[in-house]
């Protein structure tokens, strides 16, 4: 038994969570476990479908696409669409590196951001086809974000607007913005969260 | 001994205005807080973030509002729909209010290692598991690891 590392709501009153099982329960060493992914009601905390079919389990991430789906991305993998209904059955199933981060679009379509924080493609989330791949000199910084029609990635000194067709938009300047970088959605603007920054762009 | 503190308090104003202004080419408004991370909306329109021991929520408009210190490094933050928070550190789950001041403090079973509010309640996963508090502090229900996993 190990730490619950990832809670993923995928609406309706149900949950993804993701735990860690350690192989030796006297050496609970992260690097020693597999991860579990369950889906759970919230209203009692019962297991309402487990996903067994990515093995070995190392789970880098979980993005929820809609109340019946999320998209997983794991090591040996690569990205993985489950249908949070069969156990040992997976939609669909893109051979890559797991994705580092994962950012669900318009038109059954994501983006996802290679291993490398450098690679980007958009995939047909209903096929599990890669559309459109481009290999940026900028390392993504952290995840994305989908408003209107357009992706927001953020960079080393600012935001690279993309479009669904990974065709750059615009880019919006940020002197200082480094590190780690968290965006959040908000009326007619996005918040920016980096090292030591916090900001605010229109848009 | 007061002619120090305005000089020391003038300074770092007219540093903090540098800073903003430096970092703010484009956009609406740049603060500086240290060690930013885990953003939050607020029902207003501002935004709340953990900074090192401290919870710092401010205004759409760019103007700090409040800064809580929680004794500890906060690992994670969330919402409700009335602007409370949740804030976790360690083995110890926060409510504050939206006005900055701790309404209960509860200790979890072990570490914390996720965090989620979601439909009024406070989804906490821990060492071993999960549990769910209400927004009263109150147990709602513990999970451990199924058997067949």
């Amino acid at each position: 038994m190990g730490p619950v590392w990832s809670l993923s709501y995928m609406g309706n009153g149900k949950c993804i969570l993701v735990g860690k099982v350690f192989f030796d329960v006297t050496n609970p060493n992260p690097v020693d476990g597999y991860d579990y992914i369950n889906m759970f009601n919230i209203s009692d905390g019962n297991t309402v479908a487990q996903f067994k079919a990515v093995e070995p389990f190392t789970i880098r991430l979980i993005k929820p696409v809609s109340q019946t789906k999320a998209l997983i991305s794991a090591d040996y993998s690569g990205l993985v669409s489950w249908n949070t209904v069969d156990k040992y059955l997976y939609e669909w199933r893109l051979k890559v590196d797991p994705p580092k981060y994962v950012c669900v679009g318009q038109s059954n379509q994501a983006l996802i951001v290679g291993k490398d924080g450098k690679g980007i493609s958009t995939v047909d989330i209903k096929k599990g086809t890669q559309l459109k791949q481009s290999s940026y000199t900028e390392t993504v910084l952290g995840e994305p974000i989908f408003i209107g029609s357009r992706y927001y990635v953020p960079v080393n000194g600012g935001l690279m607007v993309l479009g669904t067709n990974l065709e750059t938009v615009s880019r919006y300047n940020l002197s200082g913005l480094k590190g780690s970088v968290s965006l959040l959605p908000a009326k007619d603007s996005i918040y920016i969260v980096g090292d030591n920054l916090l900001a605010r762009y229109g848009i | 001994m007061r002619k120090q503190v305005y000089v020391i308090a003038l300074l770092t104003l007219i540093l903090s205005l540098c800073f903003m202004s430096a970092s703010a080419a484009g956009a609406d408004w740049a603060l500086r807080v240290d060690g930013a991370k885990t953003p939050v909306l607020l029902p207003d329109g501002g935004i709340a973030v953990i900074s090192g021991s401290k919870v710092v929520a401010v205004n759409a408009d760019g103007n700090t509002k409040w800064s809580w210190d929680a004794g500890g490094q906060v690992k994670f933050l969330a919402t409700d729909d009335a602007g409370n928070l949740y804030a976790a550190l360690n083995k110890t789950v926060f409510k504050v209010s939206g006005a900055g001041k701790m309404i209960w403090k509860t200790d979890a079973f072990g570490e914390v290692y996720s965090f989620a509010f979601v439909e009024g309640k406070l989804l906490v996963g821990w060492a071993n598991g999960l549990f769910e508090l209400d927004d009263k502090g109150k147990l709602l229900w513990e999970y451990y690891m199924p058997e067949d996993c």
